[in-house]
């Protein structure tokens, strides 16, 4: 299931908003619906509006099935459907594939300290029945919380706390664990640990064993460390997998093999964590990811992928964040960028990025092939591409050239010097 | 920026009016709740701007609105959906709005990124008035291709030259969007002038036409 256009009528800022979210003519997937989209525009425009409506509204019809008629939509335009303050309904017109539909959604505004605020509490001292009481009772919560095996459903991580997604991890990755130990134990049975020769023969089988059957960690370290690479981190791999219950949470280690606990994490970390390990212990298949202002706490240089990550994740999934970032931004093709601007009426519309008919050709703004500065100009509203005090300065720099042209005396060099040194600090790459 | 000439040709309606304020020593109503006039002042600005920003010279419409046509019986045939310009109508000494706010002397259509954040009330000086009888931007004024920046002419006093370049960044010649917009069309020309395929007739009625005069005396093409 994706989303393939939306129609929003006399709804706060939005007078008439139409969005179609389909490829344009001209390109390979012409009509169908857009793998990812990114909406964009200034505070107020409505951005997280529309990803809560597209909630809303997909949680009305998953809590009323036997109205979901597709592609026929129309009669909710004019029924008494109640949405969250709407004077009127709005309607989406949903592409849904074979397998199923399901809605993930990762509003704004979340306490990422709060969702980690119990990892670390966890009764580690109980006695084995009890933790496995523990573990039943939580994978209940889970199912009753986490099943995505429904046709329908918006899973909203607003209320989530990760350590509850960390325990379905586990629950998922035990079995690969229990096999490993289990050939590990074979292996080391009636072992003669004096036989050097005998323990070089256990040790090369059970390395090629591990390099034929990674276990559910070691996947989960080749999934995140290249993006926690960026933070110079790494997953701690050297675990006591006899133990592998009791592990709390992800433990991260630096460059030199120093565990850094949970509390000294960044809050980027926190972020990325916070969106990525739900995705990887979900495994979701088929709909529609929403990320809102997905950017947060992200350096620039980790910007700069993890959409394509996103898409890693999930090849299969729609994406749609929702942005204040050019770098984000500029992962996108024109075609699914939604830019959102008040128009004279103080309204809300889409800042169409063709001229004429909507075809691949007659797009006049490429985020890809621009730079950062004109990302901000053309698609940010940004008036300047920088401060002004640089623009006065490249004046007084102009200045200092036409003197140093104008100079045949003694002044010459001082000026030569004066010149080259405010050029320098201005970046002469961009002059 | 040009040396704007702003007879007026077609307004006459508002012509008249004001020289009978003149001659009666009439105060002006006020500019922000008077409207009568506006559109013939606007329009009538714009046509001796030839349709730009008259100290950016960034496009604010398009020529065909401003032909002796679209003005009937010295008004001009305003057409809200049919007549598109932006752009806002500026003091140019805001000193002299709140009394002779309809002085047509001191009133230029402006860029609306110009006019509000940019300008504002600052306090302003003939040397760079674009309709004054001695301006010539050639006479004022240098130009930086490279740098896309205008500065003080060096023929001008050290202290003629602070009040320039004082008033170079009253009037945004060289801010942020302004020198964005000039500096694709600075690099079209020159790769034009380049490749041999510049044509003198294509850059009539367009923007930047100052920036144009500088680089082509630059270049010594006539």
């Amino acid at each position: 299931m994706f989303l393939k256009s939306v129609h929003i009528e006399n709804y706060n800022q939005f007078e008439n908003l139409e969005l179609d979210l389909t490829y344009p003519e001209g390109h390979a997937k012409a009509g169908e619906p857009l793998e990812k989209i990114c909406i964009i525009g200034d505070n107020g425009t409505g951005k997280t509006t529309i990803l809560e409506l597209i909630r809303d509204y997909y949680n009305y019809v998953w809590e009323n099935p036997e109205e979901w008629k597709l592609p026929d939509l129309e009669k909710y335009a004019n029924s008494s459907i109640s949405f969250n303050n709407l004077d009127k309904p709005e309607r989406f017109d949903f592409w849904r594939d074979s397998a199923g539909a399901k809605i993930i959604y990762f509003p704004t505004g979340i306490d990422v300290e709060e969702l980690f605020s119990k990892v670390g509490n966890y009764e580690s001292n109980s006695s084995e029945e009890e933790q496995y009481i523990n573990r039943v009772n939580k994978e209940r919560e889970l199912d009753h919380k986490l099943d995505l095996t429904e046709s329908l459903f918006v899973y909203n991580l607003k209320n989530t706390q990760v350590l509850i997604i960390w325990e379905r991890l586990k629950s998922k990755i035990r079995p690969s664990i229990e096999e490993e130990l289990s050939y590990r134990r074979s292996l080391l049975k009636g072992l003669n640990e004096q036989n050097e020769a005998e323990l070089d023969d256990i040790y090369n089988k059970f390395k090629a064993y591990k390099k034929k059957n990674p276990n559910g960690y070691d996947d989960l370290a080749e999934f995140l460390n290249p993006l926690l690479n960026k933070f110079h981190l790494k997953l701690n791999t050297k675990i006591n997998l006899d133990k592998f219950d009791e592990i709390e949470f992800l433990s991260l280690i630096d460059k030199d093999g120093n565990i850094i606990p949970i509390e000294k994490w960044s809050t980027g970390i926190r972020q990325l964590i916070y969106t990525v390990l739900p995705l990887y212990a979900l495994k979701p298949k088929t709909g529609i990811i929403m990320i809102d202002e997905a950017e947060n706490s992200l350096y620039p240089s980790t910007q700069r992928s993890i959409i394509d990550f996103y898409k890693s994740v999930c090849p299969d999934m729609q994406l749609i964040i929702a942005t204040h970032s050019p770098i984000l931004a500029s992962s996108f093709e024109p075609w699914e960028v939604i830019e959102l601007k008040f128009n004279e009426k103080g309204k809300v519309e889409r800042k169409p990025y063709f001229k004429g008919e909507n075809h691949v050709d007659n797009y006049h703004i490429r985020p890809m092939y621009l730079q950062w500065d004109s990302l901000f100009m053309k698609m940010f509203g940004l008036e300047n591409d920088s401060n002004e005090v640089r623009n006065d300065m490249l004046m007084e720099l102009a200045i200092l050239k036409r003197d140093l042209k104008n100079s045949n005396g003694k002044d010459k060099k001082e000026l030569q010097e004066k010149y080259e040194k405010l050029a320098e600090q201005l970046d002469w790459a961009t002059l | 920026m040009r040396k704007i000439d702003k007879s007026i040709l077609f307004s006459t309606v508002y012509k008249t009016w004001l020289e009978d304020l003149k001659a009666n020593n009439k105060l002006h109503p006020s500019y922000d709740t008077y409207r009568k006039y506006y559109n013939d002042v606007k329009f009538e600005l714009l046509r001796c701007q030839l349709g730009l920003c008259a100290y950016t010279e960034i496009e604010l419409c398009e020529e065909d609105i401003l032909t002796a046509e679209n003005w009937t019986n010295g008004k001009y045939d305003f057409d809200k959906e049919a007549t598109q310009a932006s752009g806002h109508i500026e003091h140019f000494d805001p000193k002299l709005k709140p009394k002779k706010g309809w002085l047509w002397t001191n009133l230029f259509m402006v860029d609306n990124h110009i006019n509000t954040p940019v300008k504002g009330t600052q306090e302003v000086d003939d040397i760079m008035k674009p309709d004054a009888d001695d301006y010539d931007p050639k006479d004022r004024l240098e130009f930086d291709s490279e740098l896309n920046k205008y500065i003080p002419s060096a023929n001008k006093t050290p202290e003629e030259q602070e009040r320039i370049k004082k008033m170079v960044k009253v009037l945004g010649l060289n801010y942020g969007h302004i020198s964005r917009k000039r500096k694709s069309f600075i690099k079209t020309l020159k790769e034009r002038i380049e490749t041999d395929t510049f044509k003198p007739e294509a850059y009539e009625g367009e923007p930047f036409p100052t920036a144009l005069a500088f680089i082509l005396s630059e270049k010594n093409i006539d």
